[in-house]
């Protein structure tokens, strides 16, 4: 009964932090834009399409109160049916109901990116410009904060295939754990290295404000790869020492740590009310 | 320190290349040891053929404004300075231009001297 109280404070944790705290913060953030920066002066800021962003802006607000109800309909199953769910239910539940929380965030990158394409082709100059610094991802981070995610992961390693005594009888299963989190390390360097040494997504975001984005992604997918070694050691622990009651809260509490994480570390990083803008403007031209 | 290109210049892309680093240099924008991005980042920055700037590398370390140091990278040579002064191109004007007045001397018409140009560029070729 208690890692149920426990799953349900958890769940009731990621229901308002991923579908109610984190929205309002980035609704008023876009509020802030629609406000101070309107389409008449700024319309390359919405893609010239002043509809479809207020759209946008409202199916934000729809789909995270959807998912705030879904989220006390949860609560509210978890405590009426009690012990009757099993572990791996509630471990999947969670899991799942923070993939749909997520989503809006998902589809705010994809809907950027498009924005960023489509400002590409629209401003692309027979002048260009490049920077003679080489970029690295030292620029972004400290060789201190590699390590200590490097480490983390040859720990994870390390301790998953000891839980599973070294038994290289096992065959692929002893190196199932390394398997996952080196598949999702690979992908973590491939994104922070398309990030810092491929083509600037934005042509109009100044170099200062870019470097800025490009810090918050470097740190925020560094913390998730860290989170998810902890996480694998955590779980195989859970396993080992049959406590596979705390896999539903686990899976809680690290859906909320990188989500929360990632986001308003980036919020932070990169202040609405710091930003240059002003290249935004109707009568501006092309900085790319 | 930034560069510019311009693709509607009738000049040659990796020339620009060659001639605004040359110019940076004279002007100390960047400094003897500096490092230089790599092939594929100014490439990307640029939007241009990797290939291009590979050639301006090659015709700048030829002229030992930079250097190439394995893994390391590319870095600004020591003699960058003097070495960005001297252009390649008025020294083989030079050349030509006396080749060609010998050549004249000794009654060659115009057309053999292409002819023989030609031949013995391609010769050198293969």
């Amino acid at each position: 009964m208690d890692a149920t109280i426990f799953f349900i404070v958890a769940l009731c944790s990621q229901t308002f932090l991923l579908s109610w705290y984190l929205p309002k913060r980035v609704q008023a953030r876009m509020r802030y834009v629609f406000d101070n920066y309107p389409y008449e002066q700024y319309p390359k800021l919405y893609g010239g399409n002043l509809d479809r962003s207020q759209k946008n802006y409202r199916i934000h607000i729809f789909f995270n109160n959807l998912m705030f109800s879904v989220g006390i309909g949860l609560i509210i199953g978890v405590a009426y049916l009690g012990d009757s769910l099993s572990n791996g239910l509630l471990a999947i539940g969670s899991f799942v109901y923070g993939m749909l929380q997520a989503i809006p965030l998902i589809v705010m990158d994809f809907v950027m990116m498009k924005h960023c394409k489509k400002l590409r082709d629209e401003y692309d100059s027979p002048q260009r410009s490049a920077s003679l610094t080489p970029r690295s991802i030292f620029n972004h981070t400290s060789m201190a904060m590699m390590m200590l995610v490097f480490s983390f992961y040859l720990m994870a390693s390390v301790f998953d295939m000891y839980t599973k005594g070294f038994d290289f009888s096992l065959g692929f299963e002893l190196f199932e754990g390394v398997a996952v989190l080196t598949g999702v390390n690979m992908f973590f360097v491939l994104m922070i290295r398309w990030r810092v040494y491929g083509k600037k997504l934005n042509p109009l975001t100044s170099p200062e404000d870019d470097k800025k984005e490009i810090d918050a992604i470097v740190q925020s997918t560094l913390f998730v790869s860290a989170a998810a070694s902890i996480f694998i050691m955590t779980m195989r622990a859970v396993n080992v020492y049959d406590l596979e009651q705390f896999e539903g809260l686990l899976m809680s509490l690290y859906m909320q740590a990188i989500i929360v994480y990632s986001i308003i570390f980036s919020l932070n990083q990169n202040k609405v009310e710091d930003m240059n803008l002003e290249m935004y403007r109707a009568e501006s031209g092309s900085q790319a | 320190m930034e560069i510019m290109i311009d693709l509607e210049d009738p000049a040659p892309l990796f020339a620009q290349l060659v001639t605004q680093i040359k110019s940076a240099v004279q002007q100390e924008k960047i400094k003897p040891g500096d490092p230089l991005p790599s092939i594929r980042q100014l490439a990307t920055d640029l939007d241009i053929n990797n290939k291009t700037v590979a050639k301006a590398y090659r015709l700048l370390e030829r002229d030992a404004v930079i250097q190439t140091r394995g893994y390391r990278g590319t870095f600004v040579h020591p003699d960058a300075r003097e070495n960005s002064t001297v252009d390649v191109n008025v020294s083989i004007s030079t050349t030509l231009e006396k080749a060609i007045k010998s050549c004249r001397n000794v009654g060659a018409t115009d057309s053999e001297i292409r002819i023989a140009f030609n031949q013995l560029m391609q010769s050198n070729i293969n």
